[in-house]
């Protein structure tokens, strides 16, 4: 930048204090170099301001704010239709509040029985046939059990229930007490005796 | 002040429904929009997309204007922060792919404008050029201070209103500005 430069572009920017401006207007008429470049600067500067501002292509200015506008409804049209699918899918969830809440607790509750973890809801559970019995008994205590040892079992836990004692249940109820009488003692008089009475 | 004034109610008659009040400030403004752009961008196809973001912003935002400044200081608010970030994104274009967009560009508008008289065009169109090529010397961020302040004629005050700069640093701005075009200038001259 030459020395002048900053005064002259100072001037033409209209920028000067009134008392600058008269001292750079007096030199330009005393100083012949000075004045050369003022007007060569300002030659430039008036060049400068002076381009053309017309239509840049013909009919530009004229087409522009259909062009624009057209560009604002394209981009209402995308906005609305993001709109509208969202406004619709809150209207759905929102008619559905109840039901859609419930379904959304049914499918937390499935997810979290019956697919977190490996469980399967369809499942059967199958016991052995025997598995109760195990968890009582051993192997050979099974093996001993049968119907007679479970009567005698039952039939003797009945009787001291009732406070009869083992021998008397033998005297009372011997064998052939309960299922016949001996009848090798009995003579043939007495035999018939009994037979003709039982006959009436 | 009178013509912030016919501007506001341009904007109130299209907040209470005119459409038509808002196409007619779209066109007062138009030329002033495309040739600040065109003159940033040193090109008409980058001006012409410059331009197109601007009036979308201003579009969709007329709406919140809340009169507190100028309509004229509000848009060119738009107009700087656009084109800064136009060229910004344009430089990172241009990096990556390892052209220079601008002169394609210009050869696209040279086929465009060959409807136009080719005298008056070959004149408009060298000037432009030179302009283009004058204006390309001076960084981005000063080169918008010079455009303002020369071209679209507005005081510092409405520069600092628009950069949020003080205009003691927009003054060091434009003179450093004037003096690099000058300095072009006076090569080419000498030259010719």
């Amino acid at each position: 930048m030459k020395k002048n430069d900053l005064r002259i572009i100072k001037y033409l920017d209209g920028m000067m204090t009134p008392a600058e401006k008269e001292v750079f207007e007096s030199e330009l008429w005393q100083r012949k170099e000075l004045f050369k470049e003022y007007e060569e600067i300002k030659s430039r500067f008036v060049l400068l301001k002076n381009q053309p501002e017309g239509e840049p292509v013909p009919g530009y200015f004229s087409e522009l704010i259909p062009v624009v506008r057209e560009k604002v409804q394209k981009e209402k049209g995308r906005a609305g239709m993001i709109n509208g699918i969202w406004k619709g899918t809150q209207d759905f969830i929102l008619s559905f509040k109840g039901a859609a809440s419930v379904a959304v607790v049914a499918v937390l509750m499935l997810y979290v029985f019956a697919f977190r973890g490996g469980n399967n809801i369809n499942e059967t559970f199958d016991f052995p046939e025997n598995e109760i019995g195990y968890s009582l008994y051993n192997d050979s205590e099974i093996e001993m059990i049968n119907d007679e040892d479970l009567l005698n079992s039952v039939y003797s836990e009945l009787i001291k229930g009732l406070g009869i004692g083992e021998e008397e249940v033998a005297s009372v109820y011997s064998s052939s007490d309960l299922y016949g009488y001996d009848l090798g003692d009995v003579s043939e008089e007495e035999l018939d005796l009994a037979l003709r009475e039982l006959g009436k | 002040m009178a013509e912030q004034e016919s501007d506001f109610q341009l904007i109130r008659n299209y907040k209470e429904g005119d459409e038509s009040s808002l196409n007619l400030l779209l066109r007062k403004y138009q030329q002033k929009i495309y040739w600040h752009a065109r003159k940033m961008a040193g090109n008409h196809m980058d001006a012409d997309e410059i331009v197109q973001e601007v009036m979308l912003t201003l579009l969709k935002s007329i709406g919140d204007f809340k009169f507190q400044s100028s309509f004229s200081t509000w848009l060119y608010r738009i107009i700087t922060t656009r084109t800064l970030n136009y060229l910004k994104r344009r430089r990172v274009r241009e990096i990556f792919s390892g052209s220079n967009g601008s002169e394609e560009e210009n050869e696209k508008v040279s086929l465009k404008t060959r409807r136009t008289s080719i005298l008056e065009e070959l004149e408009n169109k060298e000037k432009l050029d030179f302009l283009d090529r004058v204006l390309k010397e001076i960084p981005a961020k000063q080169r918008e201070i010079f455009i303002m302040r020369h071209f679209d004629e507005m005081t510092y005050e409405e520069i600092a209103d628009i950069t949020g700069k003080s205009v003691g640093g927009l003054k060091a701005n434009y003179y450093h500005a004037f003096a690099k075009v000058n300095e072009i200038m006076s090569k080419k001259y000498e030259k010719e």
